[in-house]
């Protein structure tokens, strides 16, 4: 018998081979180095044997955790990653940081620095590690879902998507952002990493910055609060998801800075 | 620890997203922190607390008090996980409707009980029924409002039953609800005494869906060398593949020997559903698209008659579209649109040559090469396709055999 482990990753592994046929040498897999992208990188190397043969882009707003960095050039030596470090380099030159205001500052340093990316290497789609149960607005996505000339997610007038049948338009001014694990949940990323063996940035581990606490989301370290926890272990952090009334994101600040900012953000092309 | 998919459908308005909301929130499923951004964004609209701010996250959703695009939200029983999926009700939705409940194992239609069954609420049943969801169970809502009138009740659900009998559906259940008040969505409702039955919660918990076993089918999706060897991959749709066992590649009915199994985990002696494997063959070398099988034979087909529903614009007559099922893609050509059904008749009406986006009909189909396909009901991946125009999917498809 197979558990629904199985399932979800012969799933993914479908779309990601699906991206892979249709883009080849024009797709990356964009990365943060957190749980579900650490994931997702474990489930390329599935679906092509043990190899990565895609870009791996990590947008790096300078302001991530020193253990993020850390954990990224680790990775990068042990599963042969060809690694692109996306700056906005003009925009950190002008001092941007969250104080200014965490919308604009993550739409400069991250939505602006993957869009230079995108023009810079010419990447016609991006393998991103969304999940459906992650946030209301990343529920209403699609696995192939493109954006336009200006960057912009159309999220009222999306075509229909099923039977893993995805729409592909060949328009030389969109990109198509392909989310192989869209379906996946928090708790299903950790009983396969726990299952997998696949390892994981420090900081979700309580006490690796300050003790009974973890982060259970992480991103920039100005804009991460942890979460008051004893779970130390993959097996406690399984647990403490199964009953927690606390949301994932609940320590991320760009979804709560003002009311739908996070639709806002993602329409413009945020990820 | 498996989960299970419930897709919401029915009328605009009668109450959809209000009953996830109140699923949600009755099972203590909503957070602290969400419940708080609702009673915000609430009190900012200057109204009460409205459950189906659960579920519409979207501004324009909230705004216009409708559900544009699908979603999915997440609870759990006491007795497993449950994905919800919410459908928009709007006709011009249809797409993301359709999006959303092909993702589902089950289906709850909600109907209004004040307003009966209307268009859309049988047009959603119909379209279960082409997705192939026969697990359904009927919640009457608004109770509230007719007083948990039993006769009224009674009516409106005889009148679903006879519906969805009618399009091949056996209800699992039929539930009396007030979404609104809470009365037997998590707790058994006091204001209803004359119903005996389960409420929606304890309903969903008593679903069964089972997967039929099937002969050993992997749709090739590509092909990749290692180590100098030609490997092709796909997921196994159905059935197991050993080493060294003899296989036939459709549609051209070629054979093969699999000489190795690749995985990422190392060589295997057998795999099985539904693993995404590699497989390395001696005697023939398929493409993208082919079909490899063992076990009895798929059809191979030129043309074909089936049922499709439109989904953006429309289907015409005499029109080319590019079909797609599985890794499979072919041009077709739509060489005949025989009927037309009547959803809340279910006559089917003579063709006018089009169907329109959101109506169903019977039609003739020919490609340019030979497709494989199963009989929906015997392998659902093999039996449903779609079709498009210029990358976009404008329909979907059922092949009954």
């Amino acid at each position: 018998m197979y558990s629904y482990l199985d399932e979800l990753e012969a799933k993914s592994i479908y779309i990601i081979r699906e991206a892979y046929h249709s883009y080849r040498d024009r797709l990356a897999v964009l990365v943060s180095w957190g749980k579900d992208s650490t994931t997702l990188l474990y489930l390329v190397r599935k679906a092509f044997f043990g190899e990565v043969p895609i870009p791996v882009v990590h947008i790096d707003t300078s302001y991530k955790f020193r253990e993020i960095y850390e954990f990224r050039d680790k990775l990068a030596k042990e599963w042969r990653l060809k690694l692109i470090i996306a700056r906005n380099e003009e925009a950190l030159r002008q001092g941007m940081n969250p104080s200014m205001g965490k919308f604009e500052c993550c739409t400069a340093l991250k939505t602006q620095a993957l869009r230079q990316a995108i023009e810079r290497y010419g990447f016609k789609a991006l393998l991103l590690a969304i999940r459906r149960d992650e946030h209301g607005i990343r529920a209403k996505e699609r696995y192939f879902s493109w954006r336009d000339k200006d960057f912009k997610w159309d999220y009222i007038n999306q075509p229909p998507e099923l039977w893993e049948q995805f729409n592909q338009v060949e328009d030389a001014e969109t990109h198509m952002r392909i989310h192989p694990m869209l379906h996946w949940r928090e708790i299903d990323i950790w009983r396969y990493i726990k299952r997998e063996g696949i390892p994981v940035v420090p900081l979700y581990f309580s006490g690796t910055k300050k003790p009974g606490y973890r982060y259970r989301s992480i991103g920039c370290e100005t804009c991460c609060v942890p979460v008051q926890s004893d779970a130390d272990t993959i097996d406690k952090i399984i647990k403490e998801i199964e009953t927690t009334k606390i949301p994932e994101r609940a320590g991320r600040a760009q979804d709560k800075e003002r009311a739908y900012m996070m639709q806002k953000l993602r329409a413009l092309g945020y990820m | 620890m498996s989960g299970l998919n419930i897709v919401i459908v029915g009328h605009v308005d009668h109450g959809k997203s209000t009953l996830i909301g109140r699923l949600l929130y009755d099972t203590g499923s909503v957070p602290e922190e969400k419940l708080k951004e609702i009673e915000n964004t609430c009190a900012m609209l200057g109204h009460k607390m409205e459950f189906s701010y659960v579920a519409d996250a979207l501004e324009e959703e909230r705004k216009k008090e409708m559900t544009i695009e699908t979603t999915q939200t997440f609870f759990k029983s006491s007795k497993r996980d449950y994905t919800i999926i919410d459908a928009p009700g709007h006709k011009e939705f249809l797409k993301n409707m359709v999006t959303g409940a092909s993702q589902a194992e089950a289906s709850i239609l909600i109907v209004d009980v004040t307003r009966g069954a209307e268009e859309q609420t049988m047009r959603h049943a119909y379209i279960l029924k082409l997705l192939g969801i026969d697990r359904v169970i009927l919640a009457v809502n608004k109770m509230d409002l007719i007083n948990y009138d039993k006769e009224k009740y009674t009516r409106v659900a005889r009148q679903c039953e006879k519906y969805l009998r009618a399009i091949g559906i056996t209800l699992q259940h039929m539930i009396p609800v007030s979404a609104y008040n809470g009365d037997n969505i998590v707790k058994p409702s006091q204001r209803m005494n004359w119903y005996k039955g389960p409420t929606i919660l304890e309903a969903l918990d008593s679903l069964d869906v089972i997967r039929m076993e099937y002969d050993f089918r992997l749709p090739v999706q590509d092909h990749y060398t290692i180590n100098g060897d030609r490997v092709y991959v796909g997921n196994i749709l159905s059935g197991c593949i050993s080493r060294r066992s003899e296989v036939t590649v459709y549609p051209g009915g070629e054979n093969a020997v699999v000489k190795e199994i690749l995985t990422f985990e190392g060589r295997l002696e057998k795999a099985c559903r539904p693993k995404a494997i590699g497989l390395i063959l001696s005697g023939f070398s398929p493409k993208r698209g082919d079909i490899i099988a063992r076990g009895g034979r798929p059809t191979v087909a030129k043309n074909v008659r089936s049922t499709i529903l439109c989904l953006i614009g429309e289907v015409r007559e005499n029109e080319s579209y590019l079909f797609r099922c599985t890794t499979q893609e072919v041009k077709c050509k739509v060489r005949r649109i025989e009927d037309k059904v009547d959803v809340e008749t279910l006559e089917r009406l003579p063709s006018t040559g089009v169907l329109k986006q959101a109506e169903i009909g019977t039609v003739y189909i020919e490609f340019e090469h030979p497709v494989v396909l199963e009989k929906v009901i015997v392998l659902p991946e093999l039996g449903r396709f779609v079709l498009l125009k210029n990358g976009i999917i404008v329909a979907g498809g059922i092949y009954y055999g």
